[in-house]
């Protein structure tokens, strides 16, 4: 773009704080490219003032320069990023041991994310191209009994090709506005083996003692129970509906008091989660919603509930054996928003056993639910032989002096973030 | 950035598309700049098949290059933007009549959308300097009993300097994440005599045909609210008290009953207000949060133990400041209003609703603000109980249409509004 005014950089440099940069040794120029990218005087004079390396600052100042005046852009994705996002995602494997898994996301690469709290996708872009994306959510939950608002980190990926090219730091420079974006804290899954992230992890500051082990972080399993069709008792189970909400959040709240990571629902958010935040109906499909909630009655009562995300219909993992060329496909389901009434474990174990039928109705190679907190459930669903899918929970606080923020010690795991 | 992959463009153009854009007349060079843009094949065959407009094919593309290719940004706002978001509302003013109306936005320019629903900003920036924003907020409503969700279009503005640069229409290639894209309503205000804004919107196509105009002003439904000069409160505050969270459902149901009906307004339930209240943050507040409005500005007032009234002030001055100055003359004002949210009363309590807003009148003061906005419009009957405040109406077009569920406007748009609940959050 031309234009004949002087609102663009080159600007003036200050001469105070030219001599102050030289005072400091700043290569030449640097002062000066500090100011083109409109910094504040006074976040160049804290530069100046931090005890650190002008190699740090010429490399952050690097790292802005490309997002300014190159052809690479990082931003929130948009809708019309589709067809660019799916492309991605299918071209931006991971190396699982000897593994590489290929996450897809597809044909609505925002499904999953469009089932979390607040969340957005960080796009990066060369000419048109994306070539780096991951996604962001912002959840209030509890943590150690105190409320905090914490961050999910997901889905980072940066495409085959454009790796070690500095992309996944560019990736996130994309914020939103501090009232949306701030956070007490984030965590974040890590697949055991997956070593480039952790070394990644390494590199942002994480200790050796939260990276290292087999599954770095906490330990996190998931069961994934292979599909197959449904032939037990279906009596009691049916689709949940608007009246039953209100029955559905106290099972779940039941389920699940306590554990860190969690937020009690309501009536309210329950159904708010199931329209799908609109009320309204505007044309657009469903991720998972009231077509997908199941409840089950015994005694003339909601005694359990829980919910079907058909997440293979937009989630796939492509894994490729590097050494031995296998490939195996995992299209999963997702149980989601799971409670029951205390007792009632055979009833949410006969509701799950439904939902696996519901699962291979659906064409989708198993069934993912978080049992970890409800062992005697996961003895009574031993006989479906399910693989476990674990990884490390990692959790990090920005705690305030004098007031840190609790660990995590026995979190909720909710699969829409998983 | 460098790279040995094929992966960006120039891109190999099909030879069929080829041939059928020849055939459709497209100029030599025009499809390879659309493969280039990675526009994906079902369009452009879409476009081949529909026979869009060549001349239509190359400004979409030519915009979108501007975007891709060059210094050209265009995306949400982002916590680093304030700085240059202050200077972009600085600088660009509105005509209105006789008098360059500059809406200021800042310290905090995001102030106001933050109170908005599902709110993003956009903007379009050249090496660092933002050269034009708006806001995009999209909330769940009710509009003639029927419930809609409706997108809320505002604070548009190119910087001055840079107008007729097509700026506008690269803006509004700027998308919101999903879900919010799929919306049914679609609500604006014109300001009162605001006839280059009017212009540029029929250029946008925003109107569906020729806007009529009201009594020779903007395009839309006449709506106003009440400015009342700030003034010291010299009242009785007896009863008033700042509201906790144990009022929230006394008042969820005055400020339900108070504009139960009224076009755009949704009941509010006690979870929401909560939410309101707390600032969208659940828990106490931490140290870095910047407060807007919340807890500490929602007024009740009580009468015999019994919570009849209750009203917030945001403290809108502190961060949005119109500057008025007069072409011909030089003369300048400006204002710096507090504004009225959430207010409801109870039946029979007009008198405590009309001295709780005199008592905000006198907070309004205290705080430094000139005038204190309530939108009061449908309200006449508490309107006219403040008459002796000398207010002065501030007046813009309320604009609506509305899409169906295959993408295309009603027209007439169904529903219609015909009695606007105005909230201040999106004045």
């Amino acid at each position: 773009m031309t234009t004949e005014t002087s609102i663009f950089p080159p600007f003036p440099v200050p001469a105070e704080l030219e001599a102050k940069a030289a005072d400091k040794g700043w290569p030449h120029d640097l002062v000066q490219r500090f100011v083109n990218i409109s910094f504040p005087a006074s976040s160049i004079e804290e530069w100046l003032d931090r005890p650190v390396p002008a190699k740090d600052a010429e490399h952050w100042v690097t790292m802005r320069e490309r997002l300014i005046f190159g052809t690479i852009q990082s931003r929130i994705a948009m809708w019309n990023d589709t067809d660019a996002l799916v492309e991605l995602f299918a071209n931006s494997a991971e190396d699982i041991g000897d593994w590489q898994v290929t996450v897809e996301r597809g044909p609505d690469p925002f499904a999953q994310f469009r089932l979390q709290e607040d969340a957005y996708i960080r796009l990066t872009m060369d000419r048109g191209v994306a070539v780096a994306a991951s996604a962001v959510a912002r959840l209030s939950a509890y943590v150690g009994g105190k409320k905090l608002i914490v961050r999910c980190t997901q889905a980072f990926r940066v495409r085959n090709e454009c790796r070690g090219q500095g992309l996944a730091s560019l990736n996130q420079e994309v914020s939103r506005p501090d009232y949306q974006e701030r956070t007490h804290g984030q965590f974040y899954y890590i697949r055991p083996q997956n070593e480039q992230s952790i070394q990644w992890l390494q590199h942002q500051g994480l200790s050796a003692r939260q990276t290292e082990g087999a599954v770095p972080g906490m330990p996190a399993t998931v069961l994934l129970y292979p599909a197959r069709p449904f032939e037990g008792d279906m009596s009691g189970i049916r689709k949940a509906r608007r009246a039953d909400a209100a029955a559905c959040a106290r099972l779940i709240n039941e389920t699940s008091r306590g554990l860190d990571l969690f937020r009690p629902w309501t009536a309210t958010t329950l159904r708010q989660r199931l329209d799908g935040f609109t009320w309204a109906d505007v044309g657009l499909t469903k991720v998972y919603g009231w077509n997908d909630y199941y409840v089950l009655e015994e005694d003339g009562r909601v005694v359990a509930c829980a919910g079907l995300w058909d997440r293979g219909r937009d989630v796939r993992e492509v894994w490729r054996n590097e050494v031995t060329a296998e490939k195996k496909l995992l299209e999963t389901a997702a149980v989601l928003d799971l409670g029951f009434e205390p007792g009632r474990e055979a009833a949410l174990a006969r509701l799950l056993r439904y939902l696996i039928g519901e699962t291979h109705g659906l064409g989708r190679t198993h069934l993912m639910v978080w049992l970890q907190h409800l062992p005697a459930v996961e003895s009574l669903l031993a006989d479906q032989g399910p693989a476990s899918d674990p990884r490390g929970l990692q959790w990090r606080t920005y705690a305030t002096p004098g007031r840190p923020d609790p660990p995590v010690t026995k979190p909720h795991i909710d699969l829409r973030y998983w | 950035m460098t790279t040995d992959t094929s992966i960006f463009p120039p891109f190999s153009v099909p030879a069929d598309l080829l041939e059928a854009a020849a055939t459709k007349g497209w100029p030599e060079g025009l499809l390879q700049r659309a493969v280039n843009l990675g526009i994906p094949r079902e369009n452009i065959d879409w476009w081949l098949e529909h026979g869009r407009s060549v001349k239509d094919v190359e400004a979409d593309i030519a915009q979108r290059e501007r975007l891709t290719f060059g210094t050209l940004r265009g995306r949400a706002a982002g916590e680093r933007d304030s700085r240059a978001l202050v200077d972009l509302y600085a600088n660009s003013p509105e005509e209105i009549g006789d008098w360059d109306v500059t809406v200021e936005r800042g310290p905090n320019p995001f102030a106001q959308f933050r109170l908005q629903e599902n709110c993003f900003v956009r903007l379009l920036e050249d090496r660092g300097v933002v050269l034009a924003a708006s806001a995009f907020a999209s909330m769940n409503t009710i509009v003639a009993g029927r419930r809609l969700l409706v997108r809320l279009p505002s604070a548009f503005r190119v910087r001055q300097g840079f107008r007729s640069q097509g700026l506008s229409n690269l803006m509004l290639s700027v998308l919101p994440p999903l879900p919010y894209t799929f919306l049914r309503g679609q609500l604006w205000y014109i300001r009162s005599r605001n006839f280059n804004g009017v212009d540029w919107m029929k250029a946008m196509h925003m109107f569906q045909g020729e806007p009529p105009s009201i009594d020779g002003d903007v395009p839309g439904l006449p709506v106003f609210v009440h400015c009342y000069p700030a003034r010291t409160f010299e009242g009785s505050a007896d009863g008033i008290r700042k509201a906790g969270p144990a009022d929230l459902p006394a008042c969820v149901h005055l400020i339900n009953r108070t504009h139960q009906g009224e076009d755009l307004f949704r009941p509010y339930s006690d979870e929401r207000l909560e939410n309101v209240l707390d600032e969208g943050v659940w828990g106490g507040k931490p140290d870095w949060w910047p407060h807007v409005y919340g807890w500490s500005d929602f007024y009740l007032i009580e009468r015999s133990g019994r919570v009849v009234a209750c009203a917030g002030l945001w403290d809108h001055g502190r961060d949005i400041r119109e500057v008025w100055r007069h072409r011909a003359t030089g003369e300048e004002d400006v204002i710096e209003p507090t504004a009225l949210l959430d207010f409801g009363w109870a039946r029979g309590a007009e008198a405590e609703a009309e001295r709780l807003i005199r008592f905000l009148l006198g907070e309004t003061q205290r705080l430094g603000r000139t005038h204190l906005m309530a939108p009061l419009q449908q309200l006449p009957r508490l309107a006219s109980r403040l008459e002796d405040l000398s207010p002065v109406l501030d007046r813009r077009g309320l604009n609506w249409r509305v899409f169906g569920l295959d993408g295309n406007l009603t027209d007439p748009a169904d529903p219609a509004i015909t009695r606007p609940f105005i909230d201040l959050r999106y004045w």
